[in-house]
């Protein structure tokens, strides 16, 4: 939430957390089906946080495994703090701090485990303040991880990504079986992290509110395409969702659409912003003003837009050359 | 070199169970010569080193030695069968570092696993071959340990890298049984395995 210059750390002077372009993988699922992320393009500037949006099975989780060198990528390029992941992925991964939506160490393990695994790993490991991070999250070292709740699992995940001054956090569905208080304090501390303007965070999510509160910049992908990057507050105001009833929607006003959704008591559409009042002459009869009381229009959020757009005709003519 | 170094100290550290210690899991797999060494001692002091006793205890040593072995390929299983393979995806290491420090890891383990099994067979005198010297016989048997057991990760490591954990799991247990089987052949075979 803050417009923070570029900053320097150790002499190295970094525009943008991460610069992502043409970015492709294709493979072929445990399903037999096949899946290819397709020209995905994306900046993150320093000292943000970009929000990674889509439905279930859209890329997001891949998307995040090439940042990680988890998967090959088939083309593009990846920067991370203005190097190469492939070629200096060792001093690329000492710059990231990484949350899973599981966590990534054996349940066996105690938590007390923790520190002396990955300390090392870490040149700027600061011990007291991730023994801060457990103290604070309530953390206690003679438990076994497995018996963790997921929350607890999530927030050792974040002591440690927490603990060696990570310049970018990736978090990957941080949020997901997080009660709302807990979902506040991961908030509010990644909030605190990027406010000197030197960090950035790029997180995945399915609960939209969480966004809206703080991310400055949201990446939507959508089958496996990104349907819009850039600022959050853009994708906000450039779309809006129109209600009507059954009868309502006349063929002449689809063209001004990008999803739409029907039930026996009516439709919603999304509606470009730009595109509204052409939506509402089309209409037949013609509905000039919206005080007719005909449509309902009201500002789209990003669940309306994941839910209206996953499915759309729009949105599957955008991703047509993908599922080619 | 450091992060082949990184990677040694954390499979040691997955080897240990959790403890965040290194050594545990080296204790584990020397546990069983080092116990052999003892049991042998108690059977000297008790009057009980016959040889049927002492063939009963290289027995045990050597089976536990082999199922050290094996658990090592099963921790494979139990590593990529959960979430905690990502944190391979995570750590400062790159993919080839990994690798090449997580064979290291397994070399110094059998190594270390090979070691106490040279220092059982030469104190505790439980010879392989029966009439052959006892050096070299100590030493070809160990020897042939640490190749089986290497190759055996060697085989099973990949295995574990290109199929899902279960897939892999059956491979291994492939793997095992055709092991064993040439094993069975070979001992059919119509040759005297005692050295002249």
């Amino acid at each position: 939430m803050r417009a923070s210059p570029p900053m320097t750390t150790s002499g190295e002077e970094v525009d943008y957390a991460l610069r992502v372009s043409d970015l492709g993988k294709s493979y072929v699922k445990a399903d037999g089906t096949g899946f290819r992320l397709h020209q995905v393009t994306m900046d993150l500037p320093m000292g943000y946080i970009m929000g990674l949006i889509g439905p279930n099975g859209a890329g997001k989780s891949t998307l995040i495994r090439l940042l990680l060198n988890m998967i090959r990528r088939d083309n593009g390029e990846i920067s991370i703090l203005g190097r190469d992941p492939l070629s200096q992925e060792e001093e690329v991964k000492a710059d990231l701090g990484v949350v899973f939506d599981s966590i990534y160490f054996l349940e066996t393990w105690k938590v007390k485990a923790v520190e002396p695994v990955m300390a090392p790993m870490y040149p700027s490991w600061n011990s007291d303040r991730y023994q801060d991070y457990l103290h604070r999250f309530g953390l206690q070292e003679n438990r076994r991880i497995g018996k963790l709740s997921r929350g607890m699992q999530m927030k050792l995940m974040l002591a440690v990504a927490l603990s060696h001054d990570a310049r970018l956090l990736i978090l990957d569905e941080p949020t997901s079986g997080l009660d709302v208080l807990s979902r506040d304090e991961l908030m509010d501390i990644l909030l605190d992290y990027i406010g000197d303007g030197r960090h950035s965070v790029l997180f995945s999510t399915h609960i939209t509110a969480d966004l809206e509160r703080v991310a400055d910049f949201v990446t939507y992908i959508n089958r496996g395409s990104i349907f819009y990057t850039g600022p959050k507050d853009e994708l906000l105001e450039a779309f809006q969702v129109v209600r009507g009833g059954p009868d309502d929607l006349a063929r002449a006003q689809m063209p001004h659409l990008m999803g739409l959704q029907r039930s026996a008591i009516g439709f919603e559409a999304l509606v470009p912003t730009e595109h509204v009042k052409d939506f509402l002459a089309s209409a037949s009869p013609a509905a000039v003003e919206l005080s007719e009381g005909r449509y309902l229009v009201e500002r789209a959020d990003f669940d309306n837009i994941i839910r209206l757009t996953a499915g759309s005709p729009a949105a599957a003519d955008k991703n047509k050359e993908v599922e080619s | 070199m450091r992060a082949i170094a990184k990677q040694i100290r954390l499979d040691m550290q997955r080897c240990s169970g959790g403890t965040g210690g290194y050594w545990p899991g080296v204790l584990l797999l020397i546990a069983a010569p080092l116990a052999g060494v003892v049991l042998k001692g108690v059977l000297v002091v008790t009057g009980h080193n016959q040889d049927g006793n002492i063939d009963l205890v290289s027995g045990l040593v050597t089976g536990f030695c082999v199922a050290g072995a094996a658990a090592m390929q099963i921790q494979l299983f139990i590593e990529f069968s959960s979430s905690a393979t990502r944190l391979n995806g995570i750590v400062p290491i790159s993919r080839d570092h990994q690798v090449l420090g997580r064979y290291s890891a397994v070399m110094l383990l059998v190594l270390a696993q090979c070691c106490s099994f040279a220092i059982y067979l030469r104190i505790a005198g439980g010879q392989p071959w029966k009439g052959s010297d006892p050096w070299q016989a100590a030493t070809l048997f160990t020897l042939a340990i640490f190749v089986l057991e290497m190759l055996l990760f060697a085989l099973a490591a990949p295995i574990f890298y290109w199929l899902e954990p279960v897939k892999a799991l059956r491979a291994l247990l492939v793997l095992f049984a055709l092991i064993a089987l040439v094993g069975i052949v070979l001992a059919w075979l119509p040759m005297d395995w005692e050295p002249s």
